[in-house]
């Protein structure tokens, strides 16, 4: 496992060059590792790492860099940080980008670039990361003057935490990586342009609780916002006192324990009955923390028809963007929640509603058929929930299985979810439970990956043993693109246009050829035992998990309707 | 209708990009532009922007997606007819 030295002295006031002034600013932002691989354009930040200071790990394809810097961002809080060289390394990780910047996560991401003189003329390696970039990143630097190079680095840290986080790129010629000047890392930030912080209004928030009592039917929805403010606490708090069922989004799993009595579930596309429909028939959804996603929304003519609409988020431009908003709560999900449960909070009077929802919730639960002696994937889910006590990080890849493991993983606590949401990114799942293992050494963290997206970044499992990482890696095997056989069943007349991959490599051989035990198993029995062994073991260990191909992802909202138009929601 | 938007903005390499950048996500055709530092030693830069656009919800929109920018100091909003230079833009 990678070790930090605590405390490493920062070289200020001598004169550096420009690699080691970002190996300095790293120090200072108390940088823990980087994700990141070399080349031309960055080979000086290279070699000022090579001194040591910062651990760093070398995925074997940018692309798993990124992602891994994410895994680790999601479950540490801390900004992930990626290193490219110029180019293709550069342009391998835009995927990566723009899946940090969909679900707010916080990334400094070092690129280099060919000689400042040379810019613009297509010299060798050289990408115009700086456009390229431009609109998937919160923000982005080039840095042409060796002197501007620690504040661009403390201005990068600086936006890529605050306010609603995001990926911040910063792009580094050759000759300024070599060029020296005096290291003085600034105290201070000076943009005069950028005011992450919002205060919440008081009047907001008498608005809010005023809301409450004259709610028959309130809901609330959680979403990031709650786990990148640290507000879960405060959350189930202002739940209970007030009484109001809560919702989850994809992304905001984990903000209350799943098996709380106020919990529906996840709402959206393949969310539970019960949440859904409380969202339809509310008279009151209080978001906190949550984008109003389409994926959620379903039709947005029939979103919150009936309902009042508090939206609480820390990015004014979220407010009314998809919902028109009633009573718009401009601030951090925590300070929100806090300021809220500092009040006289009342108890919404909404006993029948509690009634209708519970009912709904018995009467419609998640279901699947159990009847022959296939191995249902629905199952596969259930069993490692039960085998890891809810309490693993969980990361998965994007398609059938990740929608089953939302469903059926019952989270107890956030920074444990670990999901593309809102880019919906495959090969996302393998590089991000890296990150995730490397910020949270000591926890059991478990890749659940479909066969399609886990072959689109299985190369990083060269890097296992390397790092000690005891990844447990569970392909979800159904030998397609799950989620578009489905589609193609359900909405193109089952005509399976390039979705099913009969032809799969041998995991287990492929694995061991890393060095990694593997066991393919293809029954519940087998799958138990094999899971068990694997979280005995020390080290990583992949199973390959054949399930039953033809298994649909249900309840559904279908594209174009309603919330309330669910199908498959019973049996 | 015509709409103008006044932006402040740090007068810094590939500002006026990252604005059109955006005016291009929400598919919004710039049909006038001008730039300049609001005085000889500035670091601000005066951008002025005119749009065609009907629906205020998306200059809302548009608008927000504009303050977000570290770059944009501060945004105002006119119909294009208050501005001395619309009339020589509509008479074309
Ligand atoms: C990079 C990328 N390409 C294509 C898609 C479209 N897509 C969404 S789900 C899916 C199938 C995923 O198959 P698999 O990984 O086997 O997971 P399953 O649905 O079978 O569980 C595809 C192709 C995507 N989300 N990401
Ligand atoms: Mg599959």
């Amino acid at each position: 496992m990678i070790t930090v030295e605590k405390d490493q002295p920062v070289k200020t006031g001598q004169k550096l060059s420009g690699a080691e002034m970002v190996i300095e600013s790293l120090k200072k932002e108390q940088v823990d590792v980087v994700f990141g691989y070399p080349g031309g354009a960055v080979l000086k930040i290279y070699d000022a790492l090579y001194d040591g200071g910062i651990p760093h790990l070398l995925p074997r394809h940018e692309q798993g860099a990124i992602h891994a810097a994410e895994g680790y961002a999601r479950v540490t809080g801390k900004p992930g940080v990626c290193i490219a060289t110029s180019g293709p390394g550069a342009t391998n990780i835009i995927t990566g980008i723009a899946d940090a910047m969909m679900d707010s996560l916080p990334l400094v991401i070092i690129t280099g670039q060919v000689q400042s003189s040379a810019l613009g003329s297509d010299a060798f390696q050289e990408a115009p990361i700086l456009g390229v970039s431009m609109s998937i990143t919160k923000h982005n630097y080039q840095v042409l003057d060796v002197n501007d190079l620690p504040r661009i680095m403390k201005e990068a840290f600086h936006v890529a935490t605050t306010g609603r986080p995001g990926p911040v790129l910063v792009d580094i010629p050759k000759d300024v990586s070599a060029a020296e000047a005096v290291f003085e890392y600034p105290d201070t930030i000076d943009l005069p342009g950028y005011n992450p912080a919002h205060d919440p209004e008081s009047s907001a928030i008498q608005g809010v609780i005023e809301a409450i009592k004259e709610a028959k039917k309130p809901v609330i929805l959680s979403g990031a916002g709650v786990i990148h403010s640290e507000g879960h606490e405060e959350l189930t708090k202002f739940a209970e006192k007030t009484n109001i069922p809560v919702v989850n989004t994809l992304l905001g799993l984990g903000t209350m324990p799943a098996d709380h009595k106020l919990y529906l579930g996840m709402g959206g596309m393949h969310g539970t009955y019960a949440a859904n429909m409380a969202l339809y028939e509310s008279d009151l959804i209080i978001n906190i923390g949550a984008r109003f996603d389409d994926r959620l929304t379903g039709n947005l003519k029939h979103f919150a028809q009936f309902a009042k609409v508090v939206h609480v988020d820390i990015d004014p431009a979220e407010i009314g963007k998809n919902i028109p908003t009633d009573i718009p709560v401009l601030g951090d999900a925590k300070e929100v929640l806090t300021q809220l449960l500092d009040e006289e909070l009342p108890e919404a009077d909404c006993r029948t509603w509690r009634r209708q929802l519970d009912t709904l919730q018995n009467d419609y639960p998640l279901w699947y058929h159990q009847d022959d002696d296939s191995f249902k994937p629905q199952r596969l889910f259930e069993i490692v929930h039960e085998m890891t006590k809810g309490d693993a990080i969980v990361t998965t890849d994007v398609g059938q299985h990740q929608m089953w493991a939302a469903q059926y993983y019952k989270f107890q606590r956030p920074n444990r979810w670990v999901t593309s949401g809102g880019l919906g990114t495959m090969g996302f799942g393998l590089p991000a439970a890296i990150g995730a293992q490397v910020g949270a050494p000591k926890e059991p963290v478990v890749a659940l990956i479909g066969d399609a997206g886990f072959q689109m970044t299985m190369q990083e499992l060269a890097i296992l043993n390397e790092y000690q990482l005891p990844l447990k890696i569970v392909i979800v095997n159904n030998q397609s693109m799950g989620m578009v056989r489905q589609w193609q069943e359900l909405y193109y007349n089952e005509r399976y246009s390039e979705s099913l991959i009969p032809n799969q490599p041998d995991y287990v051989k492929l694995s061991e050829s890393f060095g990694i035990k593997g066991k393919s198993v293809n029954c519940e029995e087998d799958f138990q035992q094999v899971m068990k062994e694997a979280l005995q073991t020390d080290g990583p260990f992949l199973i390959d998990c054949s399930v039953t191909p033809e298994e649909n992802v249900y309840p559904m909202v279908g594209p174009g309707k309603g919330i309330q138009e669910m199908v498959g929601v019973k049996p | 209708m015509r709409r103008t938007v006044n932006l402040l903005v740090n007068n810094k390499l590939g500002v006026l990009n990252r604005m059109t950048n955006l005016f291009l996500r929400k598919s919004l055709n710039i049909e006038y532009l001008t730039v300049g530092p609001v005085d000889d030693d500035s670091n601000v830069s005066m951008l002025t922007v005119v749009i065609n656009l009907e629906e205020d919800q998306v200059m809302e929109e548009m608008k927000n997606q504009l303050e977000k920018q570290v770059d944009v100091i501060s945004i105002t909003e006119t119909s294009s007819k208050s501005l001395f230079f619309s009339k020589t833009y509509e008479k074309q």
